[in-house]
């Protein structure tokens, strides 16, 4: 990853150079012949977010011939996750391996890994309505919505609560795949899997932070920075504790504004001023979670 | 011996036998002064005299970096071989792709003196990991591999100024070449034999005629035997004779790959030396022959480290 300069978020600073020179960008190609040059931000099991000159474009998978990225080692992950999908393990092994080859660091190269590794034990011990062992053997209610499926009930003492997860969590993604625009049943497939065997739940949550929550706790007491996936808690202080910050959580939104685009130095001041009314904060966080007993 | 992968003479004689390329897949390092002299203190104690090194990008930043690290690899007389691929790069749709890469190294080797440029470009194209097409096209993926080289020779041995192709030739003169990783195996399945330019040959043996060179990843553990590396590269080492070509040898040594015959990541630095002694020793002489080429710097150097 890009690391980011002088407070601008890293997507901001790949965006500068992007349209500086179109030689620096991820090129989408569509079936009917068409291209288009831009970043790509997102990336769903039914399509894609690009980041271009006139803003962002939801792009249809369907309409996609095939993605060109600039950082090579994203085309691996992305012909490896091509590979996977159509079940060609050996495949998607060899493209995953050369994407770690180019950055051993990359956790998403990584986690690619290990999504092919559980995609073949889920592959050999299927069960059989996946939603139905989430629902009774972790506990935990699957809703639909218009993008991440949401945690609906999470059985007290279930083994989904003592993972961490809480009702109103939206599923993000499993191994860092997109859980997004997808089938409850795909999305329980891929969360569930043979005991014992662990699973990374990239999940979101929204957490608001009260001023007056902890008495005579200074405000605010907790930080951000900017990393390389984005503006991530540096801190959390005593009222951020309360909340339920932590940190290395991955800051999406401050108050309902997006902060893909947000610089650093507009983050901390909106942090500063909101002092009185709260703040909430959209955030995800992974965990790695041990499949329990009986989803098999 | 090819120019190409020249050693000084006097490390000639010492074993273990070469000269060694060496793939370098990750651009970290060549990003910083300690990683680059950690890189070439490496090739100097491992006689690596080529490298390929992955080289895509060319933002402000990583221009400077191989300009830094070109220079600290030519003094020590180590040439540097600008590395990319993608399998669909095979596909003649996206074959602005490629060209635009080699246009660019072009380009940074114009834009700095002699001892800050590339030696070559070498790609790693692989189209048979697109598993589907292949198995449904494999003519369509090779005639685009053909293609595209064709193309990039054209453009890197084309004399700007006169507009004359030279012959692709080794000892050519001309300031950048090309290398092509190719598997053992292109020239040994008869399913992939192709018409093209008017003649009927395997793909490597194509390559051969479009190419500066071919690294041929011949990636067993043991020399000899008839599924050894010395005659899983015989074919691809006489028909680069014929031609006036030569091959590198290609070795791998990451651990816990499968089948555990691909690799010497499971054995010693003494029984790897021992195999490529055998492999140089049948292949002494032949003008063909080009030495070896390591996969890749971090599992050899873990590998070494290790044993």
């Amino acid at each position: 990853m890009k690391k980011p300069e002088g407070g601008l978020t890293p997507l901001a600073l790949a965006l500068i150079v992007a349209f500086a020179s179109s030689a620096f960008a991820d090129e989408v190609f569509f079936t009917s012949g068409q291209t288009l040059k831009g970043l790509v931000v997102e990336e769903h099991v039914d399509r894609l977010v690009v980041s271009t000159v006139d803003g962002e474009q939801v792009i249809w998978r369907h309409d996609v011939d095939q993605v060109f990225f600039d950082d090579p080692e994203r085309n691996y992950l992305y012909l490896g996750n091509e590979a996977l999908a159509a079940g060609d393990f050996q495949a998607a092994l060899t493209l995953y391996q050369k994407a770690i080859h180019m950055n051993p660091a990359w956790d998403d190269a990584r986690d690619a890994l290990r999504r092919l590794d559980d995609r073949q034990r889920r592959t050999a011990g299927a069960a059989e309505r996946p939603e139905r062992v989430l629902q009774d053997v972790w506990g935990l209610t699957l809703a639909a919505t218009e993008s991440y499926p949401v945690l609906s009930a999470v059985a007290p003492d279930s083994a989904a609560a003592q993972a961490g997860l809480q009702a109103g969590d939206a599923l993000v993604a499993a191994w860092g795949e997109s859980l997004g625009y997808r089938s409850l049943a795909q999305v329980a497939q891929r969360v569930a899997g043979p005991a014992g065997t662990e699973v990374k739940i990239t999940f979101q949550r929204d957490v608001t932070v009260l001023a007056g929550a902890v008495a005579n706790a200074p405000w605010p007491g907790f930080g951000v920075t900017m990393a390389p996936e984005g503006l991530t808690v540096s801190e959390v202080g005593v009222l951020g504790a309360a909340a339920g910050l932590q940190v290395g959580d991955l800051v999406v939104a401050l108050d309902g504004r997006p902060t893909r685009y947000l610089p650093l130095g507009q983050a901390r001041t909106a942090i500063a001023k909101t002092k009185t009314a709260g703040l909430r904060f959209q955030i995800h966080r992974y965990l790695l979670i041990l499949r329990p007993t009986g989803s098999s | 011996m090819p120019a190409i992968l020249l050693l000084p003479a006097a490390s000639m004689a010492e074993p273990p036998p070469g000269p060694y390329a060496m793939w370098v897949w990750d651009v970290r390092h060549v990003a910083t002064d300690a990683a680059r002299g950690q890189l070439v203190t490496f090739c100097r104690a491992q006689r690596v005299s080529a490298l390929y090194l992955s080289a895509y990008q060319f933002s402000p930043a990583q221009t400077e970096h191989y300009r830094a690290f070109l220079r600290q690899a030519h003094r020590e007389g180590i040439v540097v071989h600008a590395l990319a691929g993608d399998p669909r790069w095979a596909l003649n749709r996206y074959h602005s792709l490629p060209l635009a890469w080699v246009r660019q190294v072009m380009a940074f080797n114009d834009e700095g003196p002699p001892e800050e440029r590339f030696d070559g470009v070498h790609t790693d194209i692989e189209p048979y990991l697109l598993s589907r097409q292949w198995m449904e096209r494999p003519a369509q993926l090779i005639g685009g591999l053909l293609d595209l080289h064709e193309k990039v020779r054209d453009l890197i041995h084309t004399d700007p100024i006169t507009g004359v192709t030279a012959p692709a030739v080794r000892g050519s003169q001309r300031p950048l070449r090309l290398g092509v990783d190719v598997p053992f195996w292109f020239d040994d399945d008869p399913t992939y034999r192709i018409q093209w330019r008017d003649r009927v040959l395997p793909p490597s043996h194509h390559l051969l005629d479009v190419a500066d060179y071919l690294t041929v990843m011949a990636y067993r553990n043991y020399a000899e035997g008839s599924e050894g590396v010395i005659e899983l590269s015989r074919r691809e080492l006489e028909y680069a004779e014929q031609v006036g070509k030569f091959i590198v040898i290609g070795q791998e040594t990451q651990p816990d790959l499968f089948p555990a015959y691909v690799t010497y990541g499971g054995s010693s630095a003494a029984y790897l030396r021992g195999e490529l002694e055998k492999i140089a020793e049948a292949y002494r002489d032949r003008p063909g022959f080009g030495g070896f080429a390591i996969h890749h710097y971090e599992s050899y150097r873990e590998f070494l480290e290790k044993a």
